[in-house]
């Protein structure tokens, strides 16, 4: 078996039959990839379409769970435990591939020994997505910082199978925000290859409104478990540590450019006790991991912020706050 | 984001940007308005919300839609307003790489 394609399910009745059907017709030859729907107590009518597809798709397996996990984490553990191919793709339930992207990918990780690998990514329905890594064209041994790899950590990928199972990565269950970035920069620093390909429209991620779990409210400790989970594993790995250092200053642009932690610090939906847990929370990030060195490489954008933070000046918060919302009127 | 119309009777969108996708909608007269989004290559994606009150997107082949006269005029008075697109041309005519 060539290709396992993992899809973590919980009411998606609406939205999979596009997903399935985008596997079905894939031009790869359906005894050479498996399709694992990992149901997680879905309360809609997702595992009745599941069971319609699977007398169509005989490469189809559907693993019910009996306890809903409240996340994808825990389905997508069971997939790498259940996966029988030789690579491994996560696919949401609700975004679809190219029709030709099975093959293309496998082929290509093949020719390159691929231990990760992934293909450009359409956005649907207004869905922003990284675009800063395919302006090259195809790249087979891509860098992590010089291919602005660390803008694309989500788990839309393709892992070498044997690779997740000789490291060990499973998704840490315990984070319940960036779960997906702390497993994907943990297989970046340990592949051996990146592939990136971008002469095909391989995954479309398709946006069905604010559903996203990252945009409500979570408490600050949680939210920065897996950033430090992520971190550490940055500091504690083998890599050289001059590319260490360039690795952490990437992330943390990064961070404090797409994460939510800013919309959380200046939203005005928090309370003041809510924005004093969030910069308690956020010095004790900095103080951990942005020494001085670590400082002079952090977009100056970012520099107002970090201060705040570490003063723990929560007047100047609100100023900042104001003044952002006077800017945007 | 572009307001097209569709070239022929009996148009048909996509449930994903492929011929082999199911079909969603039929538009059965040519002329019908419609605004779309770029997408994948050879294809607009047309946005909607479902009679669930859930937002969808559709996809309709580029070569089944054209352009409105309107949105030409728009679109050119956009550009040759917009400072960002005239400084982009005045370099490419200064670079003579026209």
């Amino acid at each position: 078996m060539k290709v396992t394609v993992a899809i973590p399910v919980y009411n998606a009745a609406n939205y999979i039959r596009a997903t399935l059907d985008s596997l079905m017709k894939q031009t790869m030859h359906s005894r050479d990839f498996e399709v694992i729907c990992i149901n997680d107590c879905s309360t809609d009518k997702s595992k009745e379409v599941i069971e319609a597809f699977k007398i169509r798709m005989e490469n189809l397996v559907l693993i019910d769970r009996e306890t809903n996990s409240g996340g994808p984490m825990i389905p997508r553990n069971d997939a790498i435990h259940a996966a029988r191919g030789e690579y491994l793709l996560f696919l949401d339930n609700d975004d679809f591939l190219g029709e030709e992207a099975l093959e293309r990918l496998y082929n290509a990780a093949q020719e390159n020994r691929s231990d990760v690998i992934y293909g450009k990514y359409i956005g649907v329905n207004g869905r922003n997505v990284p675009q800063s890594m395919f302006k090259k064209g195809n790249i087979a041994n891509a860098d992590i910082i010089r291919d602005n790899l660390v803008y694309s950590l989500a788990p839309h990928k393709m892992f070498n199978v044997s690779f997740l199972r000789k490291h060990q990565f499973l998704f840490d269950p315990q984070a319940v925000v960036g779960e997906d970035q702390l497993f994907v920069m943990q297989c970046y620093v340990e592949a051996k290859v990146i592939t990136v390909l971008a002469d095909y429209d391989y995954y479309f991620v398709v946006s069905r409104g604010n559903e996203n779990l990252s945009l409500k409210y979570f408490p600050a400790k949680k939210f920065f478990y897996s950033f430090h989970q992520l971190i550490k594993y940055i500091d504690e790995s083998k890599l050289n540590n001059l590319y260490k250092r360039d690795l952490k200053i990437a992330y943390l642009n990064r961070f404090f450019h797409a994460s939510r932690l800013r919309r959380q610090l200046l939203s005005k939906k928090r309370t003041k006790e809510q924005k004093r847990a969030w910069l308690a929370e956020t010095k004790k990030f900095i103080d951990l991991h942005i020494s001085d060195e670590i400082m002079k490489g952090i977009q100056p954008r970012f520099h107002s912020i970090i201060y705040i933070a570490k003063k723990q000046d929560l007047k100047k918060l609100l100023k900042l706050a104001g003044r952002i919302k006077e800017a945007i009127r | 984001m572009k307001k097209m119309k569709t070239k022929r009777k009996n148009t048909n969108t996509y449930e994903r940007p492929s011929l082999n996708a199911n079909r969603v909608h039929l538009f059965e007269k040519a002329g019908t308005e419609l605004v779309v989004y770029r997408s994948a290559a050879g294809w607009y994606e047309h946005r909607y919300v479902g009679a669930d009150g859930f937002r969808y997107a559709e996809f309709i082949q580029k070569k089944d839609l054209r352009y409105q006269l309107g949105y030409i005029f728009f679109a050119a008075k956009k550009r040759i307003k917009d400072p960002n697109i005239r400084i982009k041309v005045m370099n490419r005519l200064k670079s003579k790489n026209y």
